[in-house]
């Protein structure tokens, strides 16, 4: 069990001060992935970064209560729902799997309709990333779930 | 003209990136190296950041990232060097002398009274 | 795209090449990790001149923010693995720890199973060595044999430490890095 903090004062005051920024950038990356560079993984790889360098640096306590170990198969599985669901969304509607021009919303043009379901699916794809890494962390270190 | 004065920037900061990558190879223990690295690197980066800041092909939005970039390697880089040494000299890592020093220690002892 | 970039992506690109060189041969771990921390401050410079001499500044700028933002978790896991294994060997040295001031304790999970099939090969290794020089003493004449007898009761103790050193440094030599047994 990895107990306590990182004995540098310096390490563990710069990390505390860049984590949140680091995982505002990932939010970022998730956020416009859809016509810059990155997407869902590489933001998902980003917010769980910015999770790690907390449980990394600070108190076991303080870090494993701001973000607790049961939010990563959560945050995993409500991902992966989220991608099947609205990746089924067109099928009822004739369309095919992930074809949201198919589904047909008053006022909405397919074009924007597309537009939506690539960025619902992008947040789906880092959610499901960030928490499988956060996942993977805990496994590492041997943190059981409470 | 601000070309100009970007180019010199980066030119002033490159060589201080080729002077720590040179002392990198030819410094002889961990400490200079580290040495090296943390600072001379990060005074070249801020040189070649603030040359391409002049750079007429920036404009507002990249001015911004390239000024988070900035901080952020001026804030990590030394910072993760840190945390390699300190763990490096609590691991027991030797610096590197020119003369023994326990050797030393017994001669000044026998000099002096 | 000027010359002038141009010329500044090559000078980058050649460091980072002789950077790598001491990522190769560098005698420490510590110091192959430093030469990491230098590639990896180029590979942004890089990012960033590409991203002006493109003339893509928002695309390139972005992945080198990125690129930085996760060159800087490298250093931090590492340092607190090795500060963890420095803690260890404080307490079994029996010297004070004073001078870290908060506990920390050795991470266990997958690292530990890691380090149990390590000491178990290291054990495979040790009585493979034994079973070899014993066999060369037989195949020796007799006179030498009582020799190499006597000398081993002699030095029986002093010698199997030495074995043991030896197969661990080749071990090690092989398997890097040298991981933990249970906390």
């Amino acid at each position: 069990m990895m107990t306590g903090s990182y004995p540098s004062e310096v390490v563990r005051v710069v990390c505390a001060l860049l984590s949140p920024f680091i995982l505002l950038f990932g939010i970022y990356v998730i956020a416009h992935g859809h016509y810059g560079p990155g997407g869902g993984f590489a933001g998902g790889v980003f917010v769980a970064v910015g999770v790690i360098l907390p449980r990394l640096t600070l108190q076991e306590e303080l870090a494993f209560k701001l973000v607790p170990t049961a939010l990563g198969p959560v945050a995993a599985g409500v991902g992966l729902l989220l991608f099947l669901l609205i990746g089924t969304v067109p099928l009822l509607t004739g369309g095919a799997f992930l074809d949201y021009g198919a589904v047909e919303v008053a006022g909405v043009e397919p074009a924007r309709m597309r537009y939506l379901g690539i960025l619902v699916v992008e947040v789906a794809v880092g959610l499901a990333v960030s928490g499988a890494m956060l996942m993977l962390f805990d496994v590492l270190v041997a943190r059981r779930t409470r | 003209m601000t070309t100009f004065i970007a180019n010199a920037l980066i030119g002033v900061g490159l060589a201080f990136i080729t002077t720590s990558t040179i002392a990198l190879i030819i410094m002889p223990d961990l400490y200079t190296r580290a040495h090296a690295v943390a600072k001379s690197e990060t005074l070249g980066l801020l040189l070649i950041f603030g040359g391409v800041f002049f750079r007429p092909e920036l404009d507002l939005p990249s001015a911004a990232r390239l000024g988070l970039i900035l901080v952020f390697s001026l804030i990590a880089n030394p910072t993760a060097v840190h945390a390699l040494v300190r763990a490096a000299t609590r691991l027991g890592a030797k610096p590197w002398t020119v003369v023994d020093q326990e050797l030393a220690d017994q001669e000044l002892r026998r000099l002096l009274p | 795209m000027s010359t002038f970039l141009v010329i500044a992506l090559l000078t980058v690109a050649i460091l980072i090449a002789i950077g790598l060189y001491r990522v190769w041969a560098g005698p420490t771990v510590f110091d192959r990790l430093i030469a990491v921390a230098l590639v990896s401050v180029n590979g942004v410079v890089v990012l960033v001149l590409l991203g002006v001499a493109l003339e893509r500044p928002v695309l390139l700028f972005d992945i080198a923010l990125g690129f930085a933002l996760l060159a800087f978790l490298l250093p931090i896991t590492l340092g607190r693995y090795f500060e963890a294994r420095m803690a260890r060997e404080v307490v079994e040295d029996g010297v004070s720890s004073r001078d870290t001031p908060t506990t920390h304790t050795v991470p266990h999970g997958l690292l530990a199973d890691r380090g149990r099939a390590f000491e178990q090969r290291l054990a495979q290794r040790v009585r493979r060595q034994a079973a070899a020089t014993r066999e060369q003493s037989l195949s020796r004449g007799v006179e030498e044999r009582r020799q190499v007898a006597e000398d081993d009761a002699v030095r029986a103790g002093d010698e199997r430490r030495a074995d043991e050193r030896r197969a661990e440094d080749e071990l090690r030599a092989e398997d890097v890095p040298p991981a933990e047994d249970e906390a």
